[in-house]
């Protein structure tokens, strides 16, 4: 699953850090979140679309293959 | 099960201890092994008893270790976690099977019981557990 988080995160002129304590997790699972090592449980992803206020499929989407 | 042992199933983290257990896990620790080098000092500590439970005291101090929650707890390290504790179980399990063969073979070849040697096996299979688990987990927290 590919995921915009740092694309929205920088529309939002927001650190990683800044981003992690408002969603509440460490800095290290949004860093592993853009870089496509970590998957978000549901509730995370979507709290991560609230916040930047967009669709979670805007955010998160789909490869092929999973 | 009733709900608020449902739902401390669904958040995972039921059995963590704080994050400062960490540091008093550490403790035991030293203490086993500082046992297990005064070997010869036996008399000092009026010795069997104590020279019985070095194993387990460093079992006690990597079991605190393992269960104590990290600074910042999230989904990810509660994923890590479980995975980490996965291996460790296939890992383990493996080793635990494995070794009485490999005991049986240096035995035989080299006159001596590795693990009766050092300590009681069944301390050593649970000891197996604990390291694979601790270094699956740190491995999984750099890696993911």
């Amino acid at each position: 699953m590919k995921n915009t988080v740092h694309v929205q995160r920088a529309i939002h002129k927001m650190t990683q850090a800044d981003l992690s304590e408002v969603i509440g997790v460490s800095r290290q699972t949004i860093n592993s979140i853009e870089k496509n090592r970590y998957v978000p449980s549901t509730v995370l992803a979507l709290k991560i679309a609230q916040h930047f206020k967009t669709p979670v499929e805007h955010i998160f989407e789909l490869e092929e293959g999973d | 099960m009733n709900d608020k042992q449902l739902e401390k199933v669904r958040k995972g983290d039921f059995l963590l201890l704080p994050h400062y257990m960490k540091w008093v896990g550490i403790i035991p620790v030293l203490l086993g092994v500082t046992l297990f080098f005064t070997q010869g000092y036996q008399s000092i500590f009026k010795g069997e008893v104590l020279v019985g439970i070095r194993g387990n005291l460093v079992l006690l101090g990597f079991l605190l270790i393992i269960l104590s929650k990290e600074k910042f707890p999230d989904e990810r390290l509660l994923n890590i976690r479980h995975k980490a504790m996965a291996f460790a179980f296939m890992h383990g399990m493996t080793l635990v099977i494995v070794l009485p063969f490999l005991n049986y073979f240096a035995a035989s070849l080299l006159n001596v019981k590795m693990v009766t040697y050092f300590m009681d096996f069944g301390v050593f299979s649970v000891f197996i557990f604990q390291m694979v688990y601790l270094i699956n987990y740190w491995r999984f927290k750099r890696d993911l």
